[in-house]
């Protein structure tokens, strides 16, 4: 964390200084869980926003729901924070429900969403001010919240002034000091740093990672920003047409992927070198990236699937099988591809995937290479995102 | 489940704290539109400047094209009552803008989400709606007792003359929240309101006398709630001749306020329950 940050961040000390714990233990069954849901189900006429959602969200954890445009996480938010109501299934935030309990699930949540929706004309301090009143919290309580929070999310010059005078990241910040002001147990934020600069959007993962080691907040956010959500979350769930997909850890998640991935890039005899490759115990597959012919000093990109990452499993259809037979179906696919278009002195881009730790395997793998004919211009060594990850489970197709 | 959601739409609160929320909200939503009201002196203006121009050159203009009514009254005052009681629909006309400017930026999420009922939030608005309404009708009486000699500043007549303003008007706030629960854009709704206003003013008797009109307009002014509205307030504030009856008129105009406030909580509601909250 910025150095700089640390002593504002010794204002949330004082802010949340009271003690979250208890908080959630006053819902009427109360489970382990801030945030559980069983079914959730919502559909918009045809559109099935969400479909049979099960979560679950420990107390204290950050939550990243992470998919693509129009995968329902959204909807989830809104049905959480009792914005809008289910079709079928439960929902249980801070142990209430929020069809039963509507107005308990709202004390407990504090609540930013996707689009800016701060009135234009009012300015920051009146703005948090009636937010407060909504809350029903004691004027002095409000005054005192109002200048703490103001100082940490930085907006102390601009308070006075109408919020249509702000930039698009005061007024981000403005809206996390509103779902701030109310201290809740339970934060949901959608998209949070959507159109910040990158300052601005290290500072407040820095705020809530604050946030989060003084009291016991529980955090739920979405983001399209998936190396802040590998950083970040303590679990991510990717969900796809209404329907969770996959969720764990993003370690866990990239971990199932397989380890890591060796780019050769050389040239000589493919064909024996493949047949050397399948013949290795310690290669669980690999997959002709792209060849560059070159034919006359000029250079023509190759016919095959894209160069960039471990990308085997790529749609949806795909998406079931295990990496390695996607694996070997693209070798056979960029095999009769390259077959055609392969002249000598072509330089081919293979992508490996191995079944031990890549350090070790990369002297083996180039001895192998030398031995078959096949001349090493490049390695490299790629570890697998949790970028890799929203790809395998949610194929690559365009949404909306 | 659709039926439970039905009675849940709006229903009275049942959790702990909700009568509490319930007042809190409406106060704090009164509070936010009237901060509004207030910073932005354009809105006042022009609020203020509309029936004080009628007042101005209508009245004095037609003073000398129009014959004594049976009202008594000379034509400046005829029309003063009729002004006041429009200036109360420009007002209720901007409370359903507010609701619906919140509903399109988005503001209305906040409320949704807060420890607050969904009808605190018709309320507000509803409240806020009136309140100007009520402020911009003093402003006319003011004006029309400093233009016009027969006009004298007594209290009893001005409160009873407010509290018909008051009534006539919040049958408007609560149709303006109808239009403005459901519409889809600001031009939707003004359109709406564009067809709504100029009849309301014109098939009445705030600008002519109902013996004057053809009797099909006649029995069209007789349907309209500025009728009743303006000849309780010319009885009211000049004592002159009915041309109804103070009784009729209360009696319409209380069945008018009832009326458009509940078309307005039907509207709101079913919008509330269309998004299943
Ligand atoms: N009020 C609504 N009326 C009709 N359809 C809706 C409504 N809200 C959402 N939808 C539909 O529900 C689906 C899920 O939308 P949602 O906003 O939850 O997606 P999202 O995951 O938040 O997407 P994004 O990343 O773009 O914000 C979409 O197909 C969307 O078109
Ligand atoms: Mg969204």
């Amino acid at each position: 964390m910025p150095l700089f940050l640390e002593s504002r961040l010794i204002v949330l000390a004082t802010i949340f200084k009271q003690n979250r714990e208890g908080k959630l233990a006053q819902g009427q069954d109360a489970g382990v869980y801030a945030i559980e849901t069983s079914g959730l189900t919502k559909s918009f006429g045809k559109v099935k926003a969400v479909v049979g959602l099960d979560l679950k969200v420990e107390e204290g954890a950050l939550y990243a729901l992470l998919g693509p445009n129009g995968a329902g996480k959204t909807t989830t938010i809104n049905l959480l924070t009792t914005l809008i109501g289910p079709d079928k299934g439960m929902a249980k935030v801070a142990g209430y429900d929020v069809v039963k309990q509507p107005g308990m699930v709202r004390r407990s949540i504090g609540v930013t969403f996707q689009e800016v929706s701060l009135d234009r004309n009012l300015t920051g301090r009146s703005l948090l001010d009636i937010h407060g009143r909504l809350y029903q919290l004691p004027q002095k309580e409000i005054k005192k919240r109002i200048e703490q929070l103001v100082e940490l999310v930085e907006l102390q010059e601009v308070l006075d002034r109408p919020v249509k005078t702000y930039s698009g990241g005061m007024k981000r910040r403005l809206e996390l000091a509103r779902g701030l002001l109310t201290e809740p147990s339970i934060l949901f934020l959608d998209e949070p740093t959507v159109g910040l600069d990158p300052h601005n959007r290290e500072n407040i993962w820095a705020y809530l990672q604050e946030l989060r080691s003084r009291g016991n907040l529980t955090i739920m956010l979405t983001t399209h920003y998936l190396d802040e959500a590998e950083k970040l979350a303590d679990k991510v769930g990717i969900i796809d047409e209404g329907k969770l997909v996959v969720e764990g850890s993003p370690a866990s998640l990239i971990a199932s992927l397989g380890t890591d991935i060796i780019k050769l890039t050389g040239s000589g005899d493919l064909a024996r070198f493949k047949e050397a490759l399948r013949q290795q115990e310690w290669i669980a597959a690999f997959r002709v990236a792209s060849e560059r012919i070159k034919q006359d000093g000029s250079s023509i990109e190759g016919a095959s699937a894209p160069v960039s990452a471990p990308r085997g499993v790529e749609s949806p259809e795909t998406a079931g099988k295990s990496e390695e037979t996607a694996l070997s179906e693209a070798v056979e696919a960029t095999t009769t591809a390259s077959d055609m278009a392969v002249e000598p002195g072509g330089i081919t881009e293979i992508l490996i995937n191995l079944t031990s730790e890549a350090g070790r395997s990369v002297k083996p793998l180039v001895d192998l290479a030398e031995h078959n004919g096949f001349e090493v211009a490049d390695v490299s060594l790629q570890r697998p995102t949790l970028n890799e990850v929203f790809f395998k489970y949610t194929g690559r197709r365009l949404r909306d | 489940m659709a039926t439970v959601l039905k009675n849940r739409a709006i229903a009275a609160p049942k959790e702990p704290g909700e009568w509490n929320g319930l007042l809190a909200g409406i106060y704090t939503l009164w509070l936010k539109h009237m901060r509004k009201f207030r910073s932005s002196p354009v809105e006042v203006l022009f609020t203020l400047a509309t029936p004080v121009l009628w007042i101005l050159f209508f009245g004095i203009c037609m003073t000398g094209m129009v014959v004594p009514t049976q009202t008594g009254l000379g034509y400046q005052a005829f029309i003063t009552p009729g002004v006041m009681l429009l200036t109360g629909l420009t007002a209720s006309i901007l409370g359903g803008t507010t609701l619906l400017l919140e509903r399109v930026n988005g503001t209305l999420k906040e409320y949704l989400v807060a420890p607050i009922p969904r009808l605190a939030v018709l309320l507000g608005s509803m409240t806020s709606g009136l309140t100007k309404a009520v402020l911009q009708a003093i402003a006319v009486l003011v004006a029309g007792a400093v233009l016009d000699s027969t006009l004298q500043f007594r209290i009893l007549p001005f409160l009873a003359a407010l509290t018909i303003v008051g009534v006539y008007s919040l049958g408007f706030v609560g149709l303006a929240s109808a239009f403005a629960s459901q519409a889809k854009s600001m031009e939707s709704y003004h359109s709406l309101i564009m067809v709504m206003n100029l009849p309301v003013l014109f098939i009445s008797n705030a600008l002519y006398p109902l013996e004057k009109m053809p009797v099909t307009i006649r029995g069209l002014a007789m349907l309209n709630p500025t009728t009743y509205g303006v000849d309780a307030c010319r009885i009211l504030l000049y004592g002159s001749k009915p041309e109804i009856g103070l009784g009729i008129d209360l009696v319409v105009l209380a069945a008018f306020m009832v009326l458009g406030i509940y078309i307005g909580y039907r509207s709101f509601s079913s919008v509330m329950q269309k998004i299943g909250a």
